[in-house]
């Protein structure tokens, strides 16, 4: 076991709690704006740092060059997807007031 | 063990499809049967067969269904929040009561109810979005808006009264605009 | 050995993304929790393709990964414009 192995599995470690927080976050929150702001940076981050965690314990290789590839498909897309779901929300009409459910 | 887990989730999807009265609901619960299903064949060894799934079930069938879905009409309804922070919890009840029940008046006359949440006022509402009934909840009753020409509203006071009971009393308002 | 604990951890986040699909109270949170799961998904497919040690697996990635952000976009708009698609 090198020391990239190690770095590696600390790495998923890290985004496994991560993506933990993102699901966390769309249970705890009342308000679904929150709901989405939260899950969506959360989640991003977490699957960034899982698949780094993956092309350390790859070593430069063929696998890593896919994993990279992937990578920066799901970040440009993943908070595309968000921003459609919430700005059709937003143009379909659905306004919460304004500090009613702040916190909760 | 795992790919018990994932059979399962399968079933509980098919049946959730098969059982919702929504039919754009049902669109997403086929969407995420075809992503389980095909996590599966990739289970059981079979790369290219869970590819082509991917590509019909997730892409191909979702705008299938939703070129079939244009063909159905649409009934929006708009909801007013105006109840102030004390009476909150029972309020919420209410809420959902009144709002099971406009929506199976919708599933009676195949109509697809989108029902959105607001809080502005009405005069607001009425000028700037299209709607077909403004539901307006006041603290002993239910009022419903609608336009002169929706013939529906005159039966859907009539279903809520039927179904309510005498707990709430509803009435309606016709705008000549 | 650590890479499967870290796929069965992500089967729970996975099974508790999609029960917000099915409890969420209107269609918009049903959408938040399929591309929560798209994501899972995704991430589960490449930690498989680890623990196989088999590099074509990553290519069912690849197109999970643009094919299930076309239909979240296709259902987020088809929402939007009323059913004009």
């Amino acid at each position: 076991m090198s020391i990239f192995d190690i770095i590696g599995y600390i790495l998923i470690t890290c985004g496994i709690i991560l993506s933990g927080i993102g699901v966390y976050g769309i249970f705890r929150f009342k308000n679904f704006y929150s709901r989405i702001l939260v899950s969506s940076k959360v989640d991003t981050v977490g699957f960034m740092t899982i698949m780094l965690g993956v092309m350390f314990i790859n070593g430069l290789s063929f696998f890593s060059l896919k994993v990279l590839l992937i990578v920066i498909i799901a970040v440009i897309t993943t908070p595309l997807a968000t921003h459609s779901i919430a700005r059709s929300a937003y143009l379909s009409g659905y306004k919460i007031k304004k500090g009613k459910y702040y916190g909760n | 063990m795992v790919i018990n887990i994932f059979l399962m989730l399968i079933i509980v999807f098919a049946i959730l499809s098969i059982q919702s009265n929504s039919l754009r609901r049902a669109v997403i619960y086929l969407g995420i049967l075809s992503l389980v299903s095909s996590f599966c064949y990739l289970l059981y060894g079979s790369p290219d067969v869970a590819i082509a799934q991917a590509v019909i079930g997730s892409t191909l069938s979702t705008i299938l269904y939703l070129v079939a879905l244009k063909k159905y009409k649409l009934f929006t309804i708009y909801y007013v929040l105006q109840n102030t922070d004390t009476e909150e919890l029972d309020s919420d009840n209410t809420e959902r009561k009144v709002i099971d029940i406009i929506e199976s008046f919708c599933f009676e006359r195949e109509l697809e109810p989108d029902v959105v949440h607001t809080s502005e006022n009405l005069e607001n509402i009425e000028a700037h979005y299209q709607y077909d009934v403004i539901v307006l909840q006041k603290e002993r009753g239910i009022c419903l808006y609608g336009n002169k020409e929706n013939y529906l509203l005159d039966s859907l006071q009539k279903h809520l009264v039927k179904k309510l009971g005498n707990k709430l009393n509803v009435s309606y308002v016709q705008n000549t605009v | 050995m650590f890479v499967n604990y870290a796929l069965i951890s992500l089967i729970i986040l996975a099974l508790a993304g999609s029960l917000r699909i099915v409890l969420g109270p209107t269609i918009w949170d049903r959408l938040l929790g399929l591309n929560i799961f798209s994501a899972k998904i995704i991430m589960m497919i490449v930690l498989f393709s680890v623990i196989m040690g088999k590099p074509y697996l990553l290519d069912i990635a690849i197109v999970y990964a643009l094919l299930g952000f076309i239909g979240i976009i296709l259902i987020a708009r088809f929402i939007e414009w009323r059913g004009k698609i």
